[in-house]
């Protein structure tokens, strides 16, 4: 990981297309500025991570999980 | 164009159908082409599958949202409407992966947090991450089912 020390109003360039910009700095939270080209996307790392996981998850299925759960529906009726 | 995949094994992919997620989804960034497809002799069941058409072991379990809750009305970005081209909501659609819980299967969730949003007339799809806390990342999607209800 490439760390760098920033004071408000400076920036991070990375690439050609993509800048990031600390805006203003407030205790603990930081504003930061993105600019990148329209299909590049821009997520939270945390939930862009909990989506990943859970994608991943999700992949994992089945067609005999499906069926045991279309059994155990239309047993329930 | 034939599949062989590994849970339908081989099925006919009519290139006209397929889905393109030009960035594919979140952790499979590399998959681009999916089909829908139904359960196997279930056409009548509201969970499908999102088969990879490039991909043949990769599949996803796939809701309407609104099968499930009803009052499902996620806030898209202006930007991701953008992206697919979307300018007025009869274009689009929201569907959403469903996860189950191996040994568990009632215990199946959907992921309110990362829909995805499908283009229909250019059928070009993106999954899309919704800022705030409003939807969970995973909705029991059989609590208070109106199909079991009946």
């Amino acid at each position: 990981m490439l760390i760098l020390t920033r004071r408000s109003g400076e920036g991070v360039r990375i690439g050609e297309d993509v800048r990031i910009v600390i805006l203003e700095i407030k205790g603990n939270q930081v504003k930061i500025g993105i600019e990148a080209p329209e299909d590049t996307q821009v997520h939270r790392d945390e939930v862009y991570e909990r989506i990943k996981t859970e994608n991943i998850e999700a992949s994992t299925a089945t067609t005999e999980h499906l069926q045991r759960l279309f059994k155990l529906w239309t047993e329930k009726k | 164009m034939k599949l062989h995949t590994s849970r339908f094994g081989e099925i006919d992919i009519d290139e006209e159908r397929t889905i393109n997620f030009p960035q594919g989804l979140l952790g499979f960034s590399d998959i681009k082409r999916y089909i829908i497809l139904d359960h196997p002799n279930k056409p009548d069941m509201p969970l499908k599958w999102l088969q990879s058409a490039d991909n043949p072991d990769l599949a996803f379990v796939i809701t309407d949202p609104l099968m499930f809750c009803p009052d499902y009305s996620p806030e898209i970005e202006e930007k991701n409407l953008k992206e697919l081209n979307i300018f007025d909501s009869s274009e689009r659609v929201i569907i959403v992966i469903v996860t189950i819980p191996h040994g568990e299967p009632e215990k199946m969730t959907a992921n309110l947090q990362g829909p995805i949003l499908v283009n229909l007339k250019t059928r070009e799809a993106k999954q899309v991450v919704l800022t705030g806390e409003e939807y969970p990342l995973r909705h029991p999607l059989l609590k208070d089912t109106p199909i079991l209800k009946s």
